[in-house]
């Protein structure tokens, strides 16, 4: 019973349950459905008379078995959440319903920029880039949807050699996003998603030739997405319906605005150089559809 | 599927080297010339900023550009395409002249072959294309085939040299010897403008002025003479036919051509003759004395006075051989005579010989100025003063006041790499990092440290800048004024070649 006991600890945390309606076993039910014998969660230890002692051939004296009295007497009858029952020697906990969410969500993908101004900084039209971020949603009533916001930091980085390798090209884009989330639970183990966001957008470029020269623009980027995430669901997890944590797959799509970027870099000089400057390279647009794909932790 | 039907739109603009030819200078732009996109870029340096605009030569992407002359008096730019392939029979070769700012629809001239080769007028009418005999991409090629193009209308002259079978070697435009000068030389009562095409062994004269005229060809096959410079003579009382002089480097010779009318009345011909000289002449020049048309020529130790009439001659003897000799108006305590000014590459002197009565004077011994480290290169700043270069050292020499002054430097300093701003000579050498100042009345010199060495120097009159550019494939360059060098006014310019490149 104490190995029970020690194990019913080591599972996680109160049951969870996408559809609330259902009635949560109460404890004392609980405790009769996991006691068959009807015997209340605790007891004290059957007393059981011990034989009389031989008398030893010393002085002591035989001395009559008393029975241990009940040092504590029996629990009351535990409240209805979130007591555990115990089958057997399994502590097993009541299902949770889900009130909000917490996802931890690293994810990698590409912004395929539509420019053609982007040729100078890639072979392709693909800029690559990881993102790492945090959202929180709350059920909205007892409904299937999940509204919520996060924030994120998003890294774009290319580069080029132009011209057969006279002049390399490098670009890079970070971004601290905050987004806003509707997830519809489609089922348990799915949500389909809308996720519009927007931020500062951070443009690092440099060209290099003979010398280098650099350029930082800070303008603004909106972001529109639309995805499905897919989790595991609780039936899938150890403490089934009492499951608070899962993780799953974050697959997105949608559409990267940023405003045209006027690119003209600034030469690095030497120490009192004469008043130098640059020309204007042209408009750089980065914009064009957004993919990405990504593992999440949620808390739930 | 998205990536492609985004990215399938054409050739990447970025791929490709960035091949570009220049600049060439105009009075008031830097020009290069983007071989790659068939376009010019225009360069023009403001006081604060620079201006850089992009001009398409043609439209039609089956050409390419040949080469960029900018023209004598730097208003203008003049552009040579061709077709990029033999299999384009049906594009034109064709001259385009832009002007020096590009901001005007460019004049475009029908040219019937690739030339490789310009020779523009001193008097700034007239261009002459032809082939310098170094290789032609033609499958096919005539060597004496040339263009007269009028650079102050649309028109344009393709004709083929009478000669004799030479192959065309030089152009030459012997009655214009002042830049800018209109200049006409009558002929059998007519005016005609004389070009000279010198070939292997002969000569041939077309009027350009004439396109009905006919073509004068003499050819020296036998006396082996081969031309190398004219010189022409208008005539005038003293002698009334108009001369052309040949020189040769070889032979003791000069060889007279006297201009003269066909009896026809139509076009003109010649009557040839060959001046001994004494010597191979390295140089000459014609002047008139108050009874004498001379003939001077400079060979060997000494100057050649030839009477052109009788090819009589006498000779004034100097300290050391020249190759070299030009003419200036000296100024004589106020009185302006003619002085002839002899020196050779090499030499340590630069000897001036007063002209006025030099006939009547025997005796007369040339003057010397002494150039102590020898003269590499001599250039004419202007009637008055010369600047020589000397290895490390440059010498502003001043003949009106007879003075040489020697100016030091750590390196070598080429003499031809300057510009001169009023009494302001300004010089950058390729591969130095500072622009030197010589004020010509002070004699004072200043330099000023660039941030990069010099690629080339350039300077643009119009706009009293000097333009240097740097090393670097983009496009670098430090913009300096002329009449103020100095580091607070000037400015520099990095990547002017990628300009606009993401908005292609």
């Amino acid at each position: 019973m104490l190995a029970s006991y020690l194990s019913s600890l080591l599972c996680l945390g109160p049951a969870a349950d996408l559809e609330p309606d259902e009635p949560v076993a109460a404890p004392a039910e609980a405790e009769a459905a996991t006691e068959p014998s009807g015997e209340p969660s605790w007891s004290p230890p059957r007393e059981e008379p011990s034989a009389p002692s031989t008398p030893s051939s010393s002085d002591d004296v035989a001395q009559p078995f008393e029975p241990t009295p009940a040092h504590e007497e029996a629990r009351p009858a535990a409240p209805a959440a979130p007591a555990a029952a115990v089958v057997g020697q399994t502590r097993v906990r009541p299902d949770r319903p889900i009130r909000y969410r917490i996802d931890l969500q690293i994810d990698g993908g590409t912004h395929n920029i539509g420019h053609r101004s982007f040729e100078a900084y890639s072979l392709g039209r693909n800029l690559p880039g990881l993102s790492a971020g945090v959202r929180v949603d709350f059920r909205l009533a007892e409904s299937r949807v999940f509204l919520g916001a996060g924030l994120a930091y998003r890294r774009y980085a290319s580069s080029r050699s132009i011209y057969e390798l006279t002049i390399d090209q490098e670009l890079l884009v970070q971004e601290p996003l905050v987004f806003l989330r509707a997830s519809f639970a489609a089922f348990e183990g799915l949500d389909v998603y809308l996720e519009p966001g927007g931020g500062p957008t951070i443009v690092d470029v440099e060209t290099f030739s003979s010398r280098s020269a650099g350029q930082r623009v800070v303008t603004g980027v909106f972001n529109g997405l639309a995805g499905v995430a897919l989790y595991l669901p609780k039936a899938w997890l150890p403490n089934k319906g009492a499951s608070r944590v899962t993780g799953g797959v974050d697959l997105g799509l949608g559409y990267g605005w940023r405003a045209p970027i006027a690119v003209a870099p600034t030469p690095s000089t030497d120490d009192e150089p004469l008043r130098t400057s640059s020309v204007r390279f042209g408009d750089l647009a980065l914009r064009g559809f957004i993919w990405r794909a990504g593992l999440f932790l949620r808390f739930m | 599927m998205l990536a492609c039907v985004t990215a399938c739109e054409g050739d990447d603009p970025f791929d490709g080297p960035l091949e570009v030819m220049g600049p060439v200078a105009t009075e008031s732009t830097l020009v290069y010339t983007d071989l790659g996109r068939d376009q010019l870029v225009f360069v023009r340096p403001g006081d604060e900023r620079l201006g850089v605009t992009r001009v398409s030569v043609d439209d039609d992407e089956r050409t390419r550009v040949m080469w960029t002359q900018p023209t004598r008096d730097g208003k203008s730019v003049l552009v040579l395409t061709a077709p990029t392939s033999d299999k384009h029979e049906d594009v034109e070769k064709q001259l385009h002249r832009f002007a020096a700012t590009g901001d005007q629809p460019p004049v475009v001239y029908p040219v019937h072959a690739p030339f490789d080769a310009i020779a523009q007028s001193p008097d700034h009418k007239r261009a002459v294309l032809y082939f310098s005999g170094q290789g032609s991409s033609a499958p096919l090629q005539n060597a004496n085939q040339v263009a007269i193009v009028d650079l102050t209308s649309k028109e344009a002259r393709n004709l083929t040299l009478a000669g004799f079978g030479g192959r065309l070697s030089s152009v030459h435009f012997p009655g214009q010897a002042a830049a800018g000068e209109s200049t006409s030389i009558e002929v059998g009562g007519r005016a005609r403008e004389l070009v000279a095409f010198l070939a292997q062994g002969e000569v041939v004269l077309v009027d350009m002025a004439d396109p009905a005229s006919n073509q004068v060809a003499v050819t020296f096959g036998g006396a082996g003479f081969e031309p190398v410079a004219t010189m022409l003579r208008p005539g005038n009382e003293l002698f009334a036919q108009p001369a052309l002089f040949l020189r040769s480097n070889t032979g003791h010779d000069v060889a007279m051509l006297t201009l003269v009318g066909h009896g026809s009345g139509q076009g003109f011909t010649t009557q040839i003759s060959l001046i001994p000289v004494g010597g191979s002449a390295g140089d000459f020049v014609v002047h008139d004395g108050p009874e004498v048309p001379y003939l001077v020529t400079a060979s060997a130790a000494k100057v050649v006075f030839t009477d052109v009439r009788t090819h009589q001659s006498f000779e004034v003897g100097l300290s050391e051989s020249v190759s070299r000799v030009y003419l200036r108006d000296h100024d004589r305590s106020g009185t302006l005579v003619r002085q002839a000014v002899a020196w050779t590459p090499g030499g340590r002197r630069l000897h001036t010989l007063d002209l006025d009565g030099i006939e009547h004077t025997l005796g007369r011994k040339a003057h010397e100025l002494q150039i102590q480290t020898g003269i590499d290169a001599l250039v004419r700043l202007d009637n008055d003063r010369v600047l020589v270069g000397s290895g490390s050292n440059l010498y502003v020499v001043d003949l009106r006041a007879d003075q040489v002054t020697p100016l030091t430097a750590r390196v070598p300093y080429d003499a031809t790499s300057s510009a001169l701003d009023g009494n302001l000579l300004l010089l950058g050498t390729q591969g130095q990092s500072w622009l030197s100042r010589v004020d010509l009345t002070s004699l004072n010199p200043e330099s000023m440290v660039l941030d990069d060495s010099i690629r080339s120097f350039h300077y643009l009159p119009a706009e009293r800048k000097i333009v240097v550019t740097h090393e670097d494939p983009v496009g670098h360059v430090t913009v300096v004024r002329a009449n103020d060098p100095s580091r607070s006014t000037s400015y520099s310019v990095w990547g002017i070649l990628l300009e606009g490149m993401l908005d292609r």
